[in-house]
């Protein structure tokens, strides 16, 4: 059996001295396929932190059970082939980053042999080589930061990398650094569990993604290209009069013989409703074959952004703004 | 470059409650009391570092020796005596403090266990009208009044009380405080 | 038992500028003494009490708060294992600046002609040890159950609590209670007399078997703490 298997996790917390329990995960259970690369969003408070803690062996569950490859999440067997990088990350501010990643190697129980030069190159891969390796950390900048707790996880080829907001506080150059090597990682046999507010990376690393919400999860959807869901697409026209050569009912017609639907009219602004990836490339070669200068064509909300704002159970809401 | 493999380390928890530590420092804990308590009990077993002489010709040696005689009245069923005892008596640099400042002499009183003491102890506790225990009598070896210490308050303030009785039967007699027979 | 662990906690201790200058203070002052007093001998050169805070305050404690142990234990270490390395490495420390601190002295006295004898260098050096991996344990678990230097303010509670103890006993001459001041503060600085040890008769077993269940309990106590504690700034 391998691969992560969650069921029935429940956790609470008594905050504080007042005793006041707060249910942080409430029956949670999934499977995460060995090499999968998966996401977990939600609002904040959901219990994201809280179950990586729990799949990571550093929380106790009050109640279900984890296994990871067939063994508990806090056995010597899962931590040494597990990478961590925790959304608020403290290093030892008095080592320099080479000494950390060391350590770090060390702790891990890797070869000693090739200690300098898998450090070496992991700093090279988070682009920390040279001289920002041999500067304390204490002096290293947020970004710096970042990049040395990714490469302290990646360290020694984990088979399950664990990663809490990766890309916080990480300047754009980073943002795309991090992006490449996770998609690098989710192309080999790595498994990732992605917990980001990024849904844009997460959609575009991750095969499934989480949406928890209140200690719960509640929805699972795989995330591919092209995948066949409703959109609310939002088009603007290049000329800002269109709205005088171009009627509400005309859009309204051409949309429809497009098998999609006005939903909104804003010159120059229109929102449409399409079916799917084909609906919405339909609709553009229609308004533009029709003479409608698009100049931009953006989805409104992304799929995952949808899972935040559609209440659970409720019937999907159409563009609402 | 294949990841490392599980098999290869040793498995386990990462937080295995630590059995063998725990019950060994039970073991440990309860031989503490015991042992603790048993040499309560057993003042015999209690180190005692000091060399204590004989009653018989205690005053006569101490005359030779040019050393005040240091009595210890005492009980073995006197429990303040017996810490005394141990924290005095056992500990080695007041040991050897008591041997060289005086010569030591163990009265130990036996009604208790006997019904009677010896003469000589008997005698001992009428001359200095020793009513309690632990007592302890410096007696100078040039004659004179002896210092009486009554009870035990902590090894500090015995030590302290010793050096000044001993001080004292330096002196010659004229110029020795007055104090009652 | 983990030695990276043990010389990341010495090369930690001596990156911080404050614990080096009360060490060096700590080591060189009693030197002076003896350098200037040589008839005193080893006397002179005191406890290892103060070596054991400076090189102990905040072992697990500062580790707790700071927040590096969740990455710690992300990693294949066992819990237990991070405990007693801790200890071995304050242990280790404190025993290493104790012997260096003894060379010193012993050179000293030589420099006067009153080199100590070698049961007098054994005898302080073995105490040494004793005081530093006794102290060690039961900084350690000072250290567990409370952040940054938390156990600092514990050990001075008790030591004070334990003096007061002490003395109520004695003012109201309760013999036991005094008895139990003393034992615990005697507890909170676990060693061996052992130049009692080796001259008393019959050999005294109450104070190895009290050593060794001082120093076995806080560490077992240690353990479990640690063991019990959860890592993660998620409170909701």
């Amino acid at each position: 059996m391998s691969g992560i298997q969650v069921e029935g996790l429940s956790k609470t917390y008594r905050r504080g001295l007042t005793g006041e329990r707060v249910r942080a995960l409430v029956d949670v259970s999934l499977t995460i396929a060995p090499g999968e690369a998966f996401g977990i969003i939600g609002p904040n408070g959901a219990g994201k932190t809280t179950f990586l803690g729990c799949l990571l062996g550093l929380l106790r569950p009050d109640a279900g059970r984890i296994t990871i490859d067939g063994h508990a999440p806090d056995d010597l067997a899962i931590r040494a082939v597990t990478g961590y990088l925790p959304e608020r990350l403290v290093l030892d501010r008095w080592m320099t980053g080479h000494d950390f990643l060391a350590y770090h190697h060390a702790l891990a129980r890797l070869s000693a042999a090739r200690r300098r030069d898998e450090v070496a190159d992991a700093l090279d891969r988070v682009g920390l080589g040279g001289e920002a390796g041999q500067r304390a950390i204490r002096r290293y900048s947020r970004g710096m930061l970042q990049r040395l707790g990714l490469a302290q996880a990646m360290l020694g080829r984990p088979r399950y990398l664990f990663l809490d907001e990766p890309a916080s506080g990480v300047d754009p150059a980073g943002v795309v650094l991090f992006r490449r090597l996770l998609s690098e990682l989710a192309r080999k046999d790595v498994t990732v569990i992605l917990n980001s507010h990024q849904l844009d990376q997460v959609e575009r690393v991750c095969d499934r993604v989480a949406f928890v919400k209140a200690g719960r999860v509640e929805a699972i959807e795989t995330v591919a290209a092209g995948a066949t869901h409703a959109r609310v697409l939002r088009v603007r026209a290049a000329d800002q009069a269109i709205g005088a050569r171009v009627t509400r009912e005309q859009l309204a017609a051409l949309a429809v013989s497009a098998g999609a639907e006005l939903a909104g009219l804003d010159p120059p602004e229109a929102r449409f409703t399409v079916a799917d990836d084909a609906g919405a490339a339909r609709l553009l070669q229609t308004l533009i074959g029709a003479g409608v200068p698009v100049a931009e064509a953006t989805p409104e909300e992304s799929r995952l952004e949808r899972l935040f704002l559609d209440a659970p159970g409720d019937a999907r809401t159409k563009g609402s703004a | 470059m294949p990841p490392a493999e599980p098999g290869a380390l040793p498995s386990g928890s990462t937080r295995a409650r630590p059995s063998v530590l725990l019950v060994v420092a039970l073991v440990l804990l309860v031989a503490r009391v015991a042992i603790g308590i048993y040499e309560e009990q057993r003042p015999s077993s209690v180190p005692d570092l000091v060399r204590w002489q004989p009653i018989e010709g205690a005053e006569a040696l101490a005359r030779e020796q040019k050393r005040p005689v240091l009595y210890d009245f005492t009980a073995e069923w006197c429990l303040p005596c017996r810490a005394m005892q141990r924290e005095v008596f056992g500990d080695p640099e007041s040991a050897r403090e008591i041997e060289q400042a005086f010569l030591p002499v163990r009265v130990l009183d036996r009604m208790r266990e006997e019904g009677r003491n010896a003469p000589e102890v008997d005698s001992l506790q009428r001359r200095f009208r020793v009513s309690s225990f632990p007592t302890l009598v410096v007696v100078p070896h040039g004659g004179g009044d002896a210092v009486v210490i009554v009870g035990y308050q902590g090894e500090k303030s015995l030590i302290q009380r010793l050096r000044a009785a001993r001080m004292e039967s330096m002196l010659p007699p004229g110029l020795r405080p007055p104090r009652g027979r | 038992m983990n030695p990276t662990l043990v010389t990341t906690l010495w090369r930690q201790r001596l990156t911080s500028p404050v614990r080096v200058a009360i060490l060096a203070a700590l080591t060189g002052m009693p030197l002076l003494g003896v350098a200037f007093m040589p008839a005193a001998g080893l006397g002179l050169l005191g406890g290892a009490q103060g070596l054991i805070l400076t090189l102990g305050a905040g072992m697990i404690g500062q580790d707790l708060s700071s927040g590096v142990l969740q990455l710690l234990f992300a990693r294949p270490v066992r819990r237990p294992e991070y405990v007693v390395s801790r200890w071995l490495g304050v242990g280790l420390a404190a025993t290493a600046v104790s012997l260096l601190q003894l060379g010193i002295a012993c050179a000293l006295l030589a420099g006067r002609g009153a080199v100590p004898t070698a049961q007098e260098i054994v005898m302080f050096g073995g105490g040494r040890l004793l005081e530093s991996f006794g102290g060690a344990a039961v900084l350690a678990l000072f250290s567990s159950l409370i952040g940054g230097f938390g156990d600092l303010g514990i050990y001075l509670l008790v030591n004070l609590g334990a003096g007061i103890v002490q003395m109520a006993g004695q003012v109201k001459q309760w013999l036991w209670l005094s008895r139990a001041g003393a034992e615990i503060n005697a507890a909170l600085t676990p060693t061996i007399d052992l130049m009692r040890l080796v001259t008393a008769t019959p050999m005294p077993w109450f104070p190895i078997v009290s050593y060794a269940s001082t120093v076995v309990l806080c560490l077992a106590l240690a353990i479990v703490v640690i063991n019990r504690k959860e890592f993660s700034y998620a409170s909701g």
